[in-house]
């Protein structure tokens, strides 16, 4: 909005030479700038002006008939009193308006509607763009008008209901805004959701719950890892499980699995034991070869007293590091669970920040509307100037001598 | 602040110029500053080299003209030695109907035909004045001392 606010004072100063009233700055709802309009195929070079190489906008002709928006020729005669072109003497006096023909064809030049971006899809002759914008567009915002609403609204969104009130939300009996109420349902806790698997209707906040037990769900049988295929609703589990000779060999499966660990222990203690009491020297041990120059005769008893000793303390290793690796999926699980939790939330968060989205752009719309300053574009203007000064600054610093610094002065223009 | 469309033409129809040795890029994201090439016109004693040259759009063009400036250090009468150019269409003779290219374009033949009658540099003019061929010499041995090589521009590109 505030961007295109240099153009648009000079395109105003401009018109309002026939109305003679001066309202600068101040936007109307239909105020359009026809400068920044795009137009749909490129326009002929000989219908651009020379200065702004846009198609002609009010063309004006000069004495020396070369031709101009009335806008641009009026301000480049401020700078120059010559024609742009061939640098012949004009001044305002010398000029008259553009051929008609000429304003017919720029007038017909085809633009897309300036509210394109937005979802405007109309395409219309110049001339008759104001108009478009004014009457027909549906992406002009326009006042409410329901029941003396002075909300904002598209055209093409205005109804005879009012979608600014409060209306109570039939579920939750929270209130919200009408034109909210969709996104509400989104989220709304007491709206009930189908389950996906038993189709029937659950409360969002008891839905949770109901999927760790939805009849309908699908599970493996409780023995799946002793090697039953089956995957069955959860209603028919009990019954497949009542039958499942995996299901009734389970226990003797445990009892076989953990008698299997324990040997599978025993047999590794042993097997040490016996490598310390036979060394092998084809498979050194680090251990029994520091010993073995010592002698094993004379040191027998001890060395044996110290390896056993070993001994224990690497069952005790043992134990303690599956104990840490039961810990650790503990605490892996804990973890998981924690995370899953924390997602649902940011989940449930980022809906509720989308409904204040759609209220913060609702207010900036209405913002747009009030009348604007024209403070921005002048800062940034004024930043541009003070860097190319400092470049200059820097230039001069560089340089010394009389000579250097009448010829700056002399050359002004030119510095950067 | 807006940037009129001129200016976006006009960079649009840069970014397609070619075979005319002259090459302006946008600096940064800075929509009026722009970094320009200009390539030493054949014939001239800027022959073979590529100058570079900084070129700022203020606020209020068309209606006031670009302003720009050598970067490359270079031996001509009518550039001085912080690159500021006399040029007339710079200050004075400047129209709105002129662009970008143009102004470079007279640029480029500025240093193909050296006006030592309207100088900048002053000692500069003084020696073309004098010994236009010892001047020419010099000229040459800076381009070649200061300014980018053709071939090396072709490279990159
Ligand atoms: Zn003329
Ligand atoms: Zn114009
Ligand atoms: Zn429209
Ligand atoms: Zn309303
Ligand atoms: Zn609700
Ligand atoms: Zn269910
Ligand atoms: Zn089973």
């Amino acid at each position: 909005m505030s961007s295109s606010a240099p153009a648009s004072r000079r395109n105003s100063a401009i018109s309002n030479k026939s109305t003679s009233t001066t309202t600068p700055d101040k936007p109307t709802p239909t105020h359009l700038d026809l400068r920044t309009l795009r137009y749909v195929s490129p326009p002929d070079d000989n219908l651009c002006c020379p200065i702004c190489h846009s198609p002609f906008l009010d063309p004006i002709q000069t004495r020396c008939r070369h031709t101009f928006c009335s806008d641009c020729i009026a301000e480049a005669l401020k700078n120059s009193e010559t024609c742009p072109i061939d640098r012949k003497p004009i001044t305002d006096e010398g000029l008259s308006p553009a051929p008609i023909l000429i304003a017919n064809m720029v007038n017909d030049l085809v633009v897309y509607c300036p509210n394109a971006e937005n979802g405007c899809t109309e395409t219309v002759p110049r001339h008759l763009v104001e108009g478009h914008v004014r009457e027909t567009c549906g992406w002009v915002q326009v006042e409410c008008g329901v029941g003396g609403c002075k909300e904002m609204v598209r055209r093409n969104e205005t109804s005879m209901e009012c979608l600014h009130r409060l209306v109570k939300c039939e579920f939750c009996l929270e209130e919200v805004r009408r034109m909210d109420l969709d996104i509400h349902y989104d989220t709304c806790a007491g709206i009930s959701t189908d389950c996906p698997h038993c189709l029937t209707d659950y409360k969002r906040s008891d839905w949770k719950s109901h999927v760790q037990s939805c009849p309908e769900a699908s599970i493996p049988c409780s023995s799946s890892v002793y090697g039953c295929p089956t995957i069955l609703p959860r209603r028919e589990m009990a019954r497949h499980e009542s039958t499942c000779s995996f299901v009734h060999l389970t226990p003797v499966f445990r009892r076989h699995e953990s008698q299997i660990s324990e040997l599978a222990l025993e047999n590794r203690m042993l097997r040490r034991r016996l490598d310390l009491l036979y060394p092998r020297a084809t498979q050194p041990e680090s251990n029994t070869n520091s010993e073995e120059p010592q002698g094993p005769s004379v040191l027998d008893e001890q060395t044996y007293h110290i390896l056993s000793e070993q001994e224990h303390l690497r069952t005790d290793l043992d134990r303690l590091s599956e104990s840490m690796v039961a810990l650790e999926m503990k605490h892996t699980m804990h973890f998981i669970n924690e995370n899953m939790r924390v997602k649902e939330e940011m989940v449930a968060m980022r809906t509720a920040i989308n409904g204040v989205r759609m209220q913060m752009h609702w207010l900036l719309n209405m913002r747009a509307q009030a009348p604007f300053q024209p403070m921005m574009p002048m800062m940034g203007m004024g930043v541009m100037q003070q860097q190319a000064q400092v470049v200059a600054q820097g230039g001069t610093t560089t340089q010394g001598g009389e000579t250097v610094q009448r010829r700056h002065s002399e050359h002004q223009n030119v510095k950067l | 602040m807006s940037l009129p469309k001129r200016i976006l033409k006009e960079t649009e129809r840069l970014r397609n110029e070619k075979d005319t040795g002259i090459k302006a890029t946008i600096h940064g994201d800075n929509l009026r500053y722009f970094d320009v090439e200009i390539n030493g016109p054949e014939g001239s004693p800027y022959e073979g080299g590529v100058f570079e040259l900084e070129l700022f759009l203020p606020e209020d063009y068309p209606m006031s003209p670009p302003k720009v400036r050598f970067l490359t250090k270079i031996y001509h009468p009518n550039i001085d030695r912080l690159g500021r150019i006399c040029l007339d269409i710079l200050k004075n003779n400047w129209s709105p109907a002129l662009q970008i290219r143009t102004v470079l374009l007279s640029i480029q033949a500025l240093l193909g035909a050296p006006n030592p009658d309207d100088p900048l540099a002053n000692d500069v003019a003084q020696k073309w004045k004098e010994d236009e061929n010892a001047a020419k010499a010099t000229a040459r041995q800076w381009t070649k001392e200061y300014a980018k090589k053709v071939s090396d521009q072709k490279e990159e590109a």
